[in-house]
């Protein structure tokens, strides 16, 4: 699948059925989405680069000390260290790191 | 006695159906992380064409408000140019301040081609891009 800007990929990926709007973030008003299944047999470049994007930052949470899990298993059980809930050493991580802490953050709930 | 065990058949099949249908519901709930748009758009990036990564520039309200609250001057030689209601201005300089008072419209009528070659390329700077300035060159 090409794309001709990001506009464009966000529709093509939308009427594909690969991406679907998840709500609005009530803190900046941005729409969210989420990539479907559907999204390896649609664009598998873009589906290795979120995977791959998504499993780095986790890492990234990992070593920093927010997240605590056994890297040495494949699906490995993700759970919150102190760290991550503390609000100052959160604003401390980047942008991407903080909106991804967040939404595992929310998923770790969201199973309770 | 065959009513009676009719109806518990009955009974015990819709629980059974009841819970396999709840078991299924539960197994199917997946909460996957969520993607912000202009995070896709970070994620989208690399799949673009190369020229779009460069040439793009957002249109967002605050470059809209920038445009209009500001002008961009480009300053060549002890010489500010500027673009203001469509006509191009050339003002001098004293130092760091551009006396705009004084400031006076190019006359390119005037000028031999090395002149003109020089205010096509400050105008170009000065368009930066957009395609429906008058001061469009158009000879690239």
């Amino acid at each position: 699948m090409n794309f001709k800007d990001e506009d464009d990929a966000i529709d093509q990926l939308i009427l594909s059925g690969a991406l679907e709007v998840a709500g609005i973030d009530i803190e900046t008003g941005e729409p969210m989405y989420n990539f479907t299944e559907k999204l390896i047999e649609v664009s598998p470049e873009l589906h290795k680069d979120v995977s791959l994007y998504f499993s780095r930052e986790t890492m990234a949470l990992w070593s920093d000390g927010f997240l605590n899990m056994d890297v040495t298993e494949k699906n490995p059980i993700v759970t919150l260290t102190k760290k991550a809930l503390d609000d100052e050493e959160v604003s401390k991580l980047s942008k991407e790191s903080q909106r991804t802490l967040k939404e595992i953050i929310r998923v770790i709930s969201s199973d309770k | 006695m065959e009513y009676f065990l009719g109806s518990a058949i009955t009974m015990i099949a819709m629980f059974v159906t009841t819970r396999l249908i709840s078991f299924n519901k539960v197994n199917n709930k997946k909460d996957i992380p969520r993607y912000s748009q202009s995070h896709i758009h970070m994620l989208i990036l690399p799949l673009l064409p190369e020229i779009r990564k460069y040439k793009k520039k957002m249109i967002t309200q605050s470059s809209k408000h920038e445009e209009r609250t500001n002008v961009k001057v480009v300053i060549m030689d002890n010489k500010a140019y500027f673009i203001k209601n469509g006509t191009f201005y050339c003002a001098d300089m004293h130092g760091t301040e551009i006396d705009g008072a004084n400031a006076t419209s190019v006359d390119t009528m005037a000028m031999d081609k090395v002149q003109l070659d020089k205010m096509l390329f400050i105008m170009d700077q000065l368009r930066d891009g957009k395609k429906d300035d008058s001061g469009d060159s158009r000879d690239q």
